[in-house]
């Protein structure tokens, strides 16, 4: 388990990391990650438990009761740095229509949790996410989920290798997702 | 539905798919005959609500009807059940990357199909009819694909066959009053 001062840090990047990401410095954003980032969003599913007597369950050893998509499944976003820094660019082009006029975002993050600690520092850890999405006169979305990260030192400054996120909707009912998380 | 020429490629610009595609393409063409040079779709929908992308990603799309100027998208990514996992990966990475709802894509698409409902919903343009004109006297009937298709590569036929059909259905006073085969096509069958 990482140290007081170690958590600290840890808090204070993510932080930082939520307002570059409210402030639209994108480009300062994508150097938080390292070559090998794998950035990918589930997508999800409504499941019955194992247990409901709502439904027959002909084959159980193949039902699954988890939903949130598996890694062979079709996901919301299966990013690689190339594809995360395409993504940027595209919005310098001046035909990103749908950051055109951009979103007003506020990245809010709570439940801060180690999960452990590699034995060359590399830290995991879950963490909790609202956030708030504004756009045009009245537009407005919420995308309420739970993250976990996998963070590397690099000289001296922490940077993300793994983003697994999870969003607690099933059908998105925001129109797209042309925001960062 | 627009198509391109049968050598024109309108594949997702992944390595993995492009070389697929390429090593499959004699096979394909053996066993679709020359009705392979019939069409090569890029995108389409099968009236009502099923539709279809091939160009940049893989991907079928049911739009599920919720209730006035509501629409449940239902999308999906497919892929050879033969192909190599490589190549399902790239496919599906296509399609989370162009055409879902993160997609360099289609997140400017839904901006545009809900700025276009608001629009039509104003004063003016409720005083006119749309306007579905491009592309007109480009299509004809095709018999051997026993469709209507458009010499012209972007045009509105499609649109104007989707809502002839629409219009028959709905002003039809029952089921068993509707054409099995629409009177248009059966015209040229």
């Amino acid at each position: 388990m990482p140290d007081a001062e170690t958590i600290r840090s840890v808090e204070q990047f993510l932080y930082r990391e939520a307002r570059l990401l409210d402030e639209r410095r994108f480009h300062e954003w994508l150097g938080l990650f390292t070559a090998d980032i794998h950035y990918w969003m589930a997508a999800r599913t409504n499941r019955y438990p194992r247990s409901s007597k709502a439904i027959a369950i002909f084959d159980a050893d193949r039902y699954s009761e988890e939903d949130p998509s598996t890694a062979d499944e079709f996901a919301l976003f299966d990013e690689d740095i190339g594809t995360l820094r395409a993504r940027v660019a595209r919005l310098d082009t001046g035909m990103a229509w749908a950051e055109d006029p951009p979103s007003r975002t506020r990245h809010l993050l709570t439940n801060i949790e180690v999960v452990s600690e590699t034995e060359d520092g590399e830290l995991t850890l879950n963490c909790n996410f609202f956030v708030y999405r504004s756009r045009g006169e009245t537009e407005q979305d919420f995308y309420v989920g739970t993250r976990q990260d996998n963070l590397r030192r690099i000289d001296g400054e922490w940077k993300i290798a793994r983003r697994r996120m999870i969003l607690d909707q099933n059908v998105l009912t925001s129109k797209n997702l042309s925001i960062f998380f | 539905m627009i198509c391109v020429g049968p050598d024109d490629v309108g594949d997702p610009p992944m390595p993995e798919i492009e070389a697929y595609e390429k090593q499959i393409a004699a096979a394909v063409r053996q066993r679709l005959g020359p009705r392979a040079n019939l069409i090569n779709p890029i995108v389409g929908t099968v009236f009502p609500n099923f539709s279809l992308l091939r160009g940049t990603s893989r991907t079928f799309r049911v739009w599920q009807p919720r209730g006035p100027e509501k629409t449940e998208v239902r999308s999906f990514v497919f892929a050879d059940k033969t192909s190599p996992p490589e190549v399902k990966r790239a496919i599906r990475q296509a399609g989370v990357r162009g055409f879902s709802p993160s997609g360099s894509f289609e997140q400017d698409d839904m901006d545009n199909w809900q700025e276009c409902t608001q629009t039509c919903r104003g004063v003016v343009s409720r005083r006119m009819p749309i306007n579905n004109r491009m592309g007109l006297g480009h299509d004809r009937f095709d018999p051997d694909l026993g469709a209507w298709v458009s010499d012209y590569r972007f045009s509105e036929s499609n649109q104007r066959r989707f809502y002839q059909r629409w219009a028959e259905l709905i002003e039809a006073a029952d089921w068993g009053s509707v054409d099995r085969v629409p009177p248009l096509e059966a015209e040229h069958a």
